[in-house]
């Protein structure tokens, strides 16, 4: 392919001292489109380093499209669009608002600089704020000098394996108790299993999902029976990160209604699953055990969700203290470090696609990772594939993830995926009072929007 | 490999002088795909044009870049020009090479290398842009009005004039709207009635009119051309097919004291009644809230001396399904504080005593005072004690223009309509002295400022500039104390009535109607027209038209204006059989074997949706079994926004024109080093 060396480069070679930034505008066409447009019928001047990538509407960016635009070679990208209520399609801009928003914590804490991140409301009678916006834009992004960050990714991989025991799994290691070992125990997961073992029998249920103790692993592993007899080798799920919900999503796995184990971080899962038509209520049977063990029934969802949210206690967001206190430990570094601090992180993945899969809200039947059509990912475990990976993993569980802790359990390379969703997880409930999980009624954090959502980021 | 043509304009001097053109055109020849390249003087001009479709034939192209002006301005030229060529429309793209580059820069050799990237962001679109073919949808050549105001009758009538069925949905139980109520209209002085109520007829007779009347709107389903409307038919409690009109039933009544909305309170009904002696249907209503039968279940008076049996209490709200290609809203306003007695003050004027001083009224009970049909047979007597008031002081813009009080706009009909109450008022008491309070008069308008003066220089009528800070009650008169600026004395009267202008305000549900045709409105409640100029009447839901005061303030020449302007927007809309759409609309994936989509139904596209476009559809196996649901765009009503596209995690869903395949290409085609 013939390139042509860019504006900028040139001017930067003549002048042979100022920096040229490269910047991408990702504009709607009909106000801020327009706007440039009035900016050059009316013959204002500004500087050449801005190309225009016209959609149709701010609801049309996708965050995909900033992050590619970075990876291509971008020193700056901004978007704009109409003013809140102006909306050609009366509120495609409410939504990119709230996307924007999460977009710009999820960046945060990968420690990018957000001021090479500008959003901006400009209308077609704003000729002049758009010439206003690119020169200030271009000036600091002149003083800010070229953007490496993103480029210095490539050819990044193969990070040497953290040593087991430094592996961050989100919690101290521990082993499970033996089953027998407490009559107590044991009691309580006679009673489970005599629930489901009834249900199998009157077939209320056609297959049940529950925990039962691994004998190789000596932990809990997943469990179907289908046959009242076997209902006697269910465990107790004890605080195993695994999620049984998205067993749910195993296209394969049709049997309904379906009896299921469920603890606090399931009912979570099952709810979003719930608001997204991936679950109906009668699909699923619930047999309810709380954290510390006791059975506490079997459950209509909404009793199940009450009766389970006492063990909400102590986590944030769904998340564990302790991945809390990580999220919180990361946003303290500054920038760079932050930045250094998920460069060795990204660096260790190799893309076994674990997180995606263990996670009960991934439940694409085609992941966007597995299209060519266009690329959307680099397919290649290194620096930028990487990144492009878990930041838009993340933020296609923003709002979703409920802090369940499997991603984290099934990575094998140690890498802390569940710190970007905890921080998501904080971004959603700061700005917009939203809980992952809380209800199955609530609406999904990036399709709804509020009139008065914070926007004092937008220019 | 593509075959793509650039065609570079010079726009006479306006490109050329910051852009080199031609080295340009060398330049483009490097972009693979890129097969014949050309920089001309003017592109749009004809030869320009015969020059594209020239080069389109001889070199096969299988796509075209025309760098010049924005597309705003000949991106339909150009697309045409292809499509004479043969090419579809679609594949012709325009680089924006003057607004964005030479007309904002100065730089020559920078300007260029900019518009060697523009016009490489839109090869590497062109390249992947589908042939798309407009969008075709039936319409369903019958529409709907709400609102049996001037409007709406105008509305109506236009259409069915010009061969349209049309259904007319007023909630009242008679169309004629406040046109109906005044007494004379401004700057004529002709009878409203005179003139209004021949037309209500005409609505009443027309074959093309189906009336609803005593009616609201319940649901609305469906899109240009095709909307679904539910009325809900209020029960009536007579039978519209068997009664005659013959009005015994309001004789026997034995319920004759409710206060008349049609007299603005001044006035008293039965509990079985027609609003006005010239309503359309000229049928009465039993008003159920206060008819005895209703309220105790003894009475039937009605019923029992009904010669038809036209009385019927048990009838049910009736549920009626209009199906309608177009809508006009001409749902109209109300007056600021109108209302029944007791809720008749006006909040935020505590001072004006409105409601509580008898002889405090508003602009519409001054209407009905002047009205020859009103309660006191056209006679001015003030409602306190029936006599003739010697002094009538008018206060304008109560309400308007001040933003304190939260209105913040004029109501641009009280200027008007005051001095013709004081032209009404004069001409019925020879004698009698009438004081407008004013802050500006503003009477743009054909005959109107000849008509403020007649008022003030032939009838007498003392205009005070100022405002008025109280009104209260001494004896049997009110006293009002204002201020004159002009003079800067503080004024105090003693008058017998006060006429209080009150500002014009959306209907209290304006709102709710907004919502169920997804149209816009603004702050106060006012609906949106789709542009404040070049499109007046139309709203940013497509086949949605206004009419009248539901949108802002206006007089009665301005509301039938617009009324006979929505109406032949409609017969624009249904001059087609079919109506053909930008075929820019989002799709949803769909796959063999035999239909599959990797849609994976979690339906975030419908929460984002601002058009309520996406449906569920049923994927099913050979067996009828049910897959899975899986989303749908609904073409019609999709304006292609592409927030669903944004929205959906593993695009499943696409936007035809701005796919994501493209706007990916547009981004790498920046990379350059």
């Amino acid at each position: 392919m013939t390139v042509a060396a860019p504006a900028a480069a040139d001017a930067a070679a003549s002048a042979n001292t100022v920096f040229e930034p490269r910047l991408v505008a990702f504009v709607c066409k009909w106000c801020t489109y327009a706007g440039a447009d009035l900016a050059g019928t009316s013959r204002m001047l500004y500087p050449p380093n801005v190309r225009v990538i016209k959609l149709p509407c701010t609801g049309r960016i996708d965050i995909a499209f900033i992050i590619r635009a970075f990876s291509q070679g971008a020193d700056g990208v901004i978007v704009s669009g109409c003013h809140p209520g102006d909306c050609h399609y009366s509120a495609g801009n409410f939504r990119a608002r709230r996307r924007w928003t999460l977009f710009r914590d999820l960046l945060d804490i990968l420690g990018f600089d957000l001021r090479r991140f500008q959003c901006a409301w400009i209308s077609a009678a704003e000729g002049t704020k758009w010439a206003a916006t690119i020169r200030d834009f271009t000036e600091e992004m002149r003083a800010l000098g070229p953007y490496t960050a993103m480029r210095q990714l490539a050819g990044e991989r193969g990070a040497p394996v953290a040593p087991r025991a430094a592996v961050w799994h989100g919690r101290p290691a521990r082993r499970e108790p033996e089953p027998s070992a407490d009559p107590a125990t044991r009691a309580r997961s006679e009673a489970l299993a005599g629930a489901i073992a009834a249900a199998l029998t009157d077939k209320s249920i056609a297959a049940a999902v529950g925990w039962t103790l691994s004998p190789t692993l000596r932990r809990p592993r997943p469990l179907w029976i289908t046959a009242p007899e076997e209902a006697d080798r269910l465990g107790l799920p004890g605080d195993s990160d695994g999620n049984l919900a998205r067993l749910l999503k195993h296209p394969q796995l049709t049997v309904r209604p379906l009896g299921m184990v469920v603890r606090h971080a399931e009912m979570q899962a099952l709810n979003v699953l719930r608001q997204e038509s991936q679950v109906a209520e009668q699909d699923v049977v619930l047999f309810a055990v709380a954290r510390d063990g006791r059975f506490l029934g079997r459950l209509d969802w909404d009793a199940a969700v009450a009766a389970l949210a006492a063990d909400a206690e102590g986590r944030v967001n769904g998340f564990s203290p302790e991945v809390e206190a990580e999220v919180s430990r990361v946003l303290a570094l500054p920038s760079a470090e932050r930045w250094d601090y998920w460069r060795t992180q990204f660096a260790r993945c190799i893309k076994c696609y674990a997180c995606r899969n263990s996670c009960p809200m991934c439940g694409c039947e085609v992941c966007l990772a597995d299209k060519n059509q266009p690329q959307w990912f680099p397919t290649a475990a290194d620096g930028p594939g990487n990144f492009a990976w878990h930041v838009i993993r993340a933020f296609h569980l923003a709002g979703r993830c409920v802090g369940c802790g499997a991603c984290q359990a099934a990575c094998p390379a140690g890498v802390a995926v569940n710190l970007l969703g905890a921080a998501l997880a904080r971004s959603a409930a700061g700005h917009f009072g939203h809980h992952a999980g809380a209800s199955h009624q609530d609406l999904p954090l990036q399709a709804a929007f509020r009139t008065d959502d914070r926007e004092s980021f937008i220019k | 490999m593509a075959r793509i043509g650039v065609f570079i304009c010079h726009c006479g001097e306006n490109i050329a002088r910051t852009v080199d053109c031609s080295s340009l055109a060398k330049a483009v020849l490097g972009i693979p795909g890129v097969r014949f390249a050309v920089d001309y003087k003017y592109t749009c001009s004809d030869p320009g044009q015969q020059m594209i479709l020239a080069a389109i034939r001889e070199q096969r192209l299988d796509g075209i870049v025309v760098a010049a002006c924005s597309p705003s301005m000949h991106e339909a030229t150009f697309r045409k020009a292809a499509m004479i060529a043969g090419l579809n429309p679609y594949l012709c793209e325009v680089a924006n090479i003057r607004e964005h580059c030479s007309w904002v820069h100065d730089d020559k050799p920078a300007a260029t290398a900019k518009s060697l990237d523009l016009i490489r962001i839109m090869v590497e679109k062109v390249k992947r842009n589908q042939e798309l073919k407009p969008i075709k949808v039936p319409i369903t050549r019958r529409a709907l009005v709400v609102g049996g105001g001037i409007s709406g009758i105008q509305s109506a009538l236009d259409l069915a004039n010009a061969g349209i069925p049309v259904a007319l949905v007023e909630r009242e139980p008679s169309i004629g709207g406040h046109m109906a109520q005044l007494s004379e209209t401004f700057p004529t002085l002709d009878c409203s009635q005179c003139i209004m109520t021949p037309r209500m007829v005409e609505v009443a007779q027309h074959p093309l009119i189906t009336l609803h009347t005593y009616s609201e709107i319940e649901k609305v389903d469906g899109y240009i051309g095709n909307f679904t409307v539910t009325v809900r038919k209020k029960a009536r409690s007579v039978d519209l097919k068997k009664c005659t009109g013959c009005g015994t039933c309001m004789q026997k009544c034995p319920q004759k004291k409710l206060p008349s909305s049609f007299d603005a309170g001044l006035g008293q009904r039965t509990a079985i009644y027609v609003p006005f002696p010239q309503a359309v249907p000229n049928k009465p209503v039993i008003d159920r809230a206060n008819c005895t039968r209703f309220t105790t279940g003894r009475c039937g008076v009605c019923q029992k001396v009904c010669g038809p049996g036209a009385i019927d209490f048990e009838q049910q709200d009736e549920l009626v399904e209009e199906k309608v290609g177009a809508v006009v809203l001409a749902t109209g306003f109300q007056l600021y504080g109108i209302g029944e007695q007791s809720e008749k003050m006006l909040k935020g004027y505590p001072e004006y005593g409105h409601g509580h001083i008898k002889d405090v009224i508003d602009g519409m009970q001054f209407e009905r005072l002047a009205s020859a049909s009103g309660p006191t047979a056209g006679e001015i007597r003030r409602p306190s004690d029936g006599t003739v008031p010697k002094t009538v002081v008018f206060l304008q813009c109560v309400g308007s223009r001040d933003p304190a009080k939260g209105i913040s706009y004029c109501s641009k009909i009280c200027c008007m309509y005051t001095a013709k109450h004081t032209i009404l008022y004069k001409h019925k008491v020879h004698d009698g002295k009438a004081v407008v309070f004013y802050m500006d008069i503003r009477a743009a308008g054909k005959g109107y400022d000849e008509f403020t003066r007649r008022a003030i220089e032939d009838d007498g009528a003392l205009y005070l500039r100022g405002r008025v800070s109280r009104l209260y009650q001494d004896g049997g008169q009110v006293v009002v104390s204002g201020v004159d600026t002009l003079s800067g004395r503080n004024v105090e009267l003693r008058a017998d009535l006060v006429v209080l202008a009150t500002a014009v305000r959306p209907q209290p549900d304006a709102r709710t109607t907004a919502q169920l045709f997804s149209v816009g409105y603004d702050a106060s409640g006012f609906l949106n027209e789709a542009h404040p100029k070049l499109r007046p009447v139309e709203t940013a839901a497509a086949g949605v038209f206004l009419a009248g005061a539901c949108q802002a303030p206006k007089d009665i020449p301005e509301s039938v204006a617009q009324a006979s302007a929505a109406a032949s927007k409609v017969q624009i809309l249904f001059s087609k059989s079919e109506l053909e759409r930008e075929p820019t609309v989002a799709r949803v994936h769909r796959a063999a074997p035999p239909l599959y989509s990797i849609c994976q139904g979690c339906f975030a596209c419908a929460g984002a949706c601002p058009y309520q476009a996406i449906e569920h559809e049923e994927l099913k196996d050979r067996r009828g079994q049910v897959i899975k649901t899986v989303a749908r765009v609904n073409p019609g009503l999709c304006q292609g926004c592409g927030t669903c596209v944004a929205t959906c995690r593993n695009k499943a869903v696409d936007l035809d024109g701005y796919t994501d395949d493209q706007v990916f290409a547009e981004i790498a085609a920046l990379g350059a080093n």
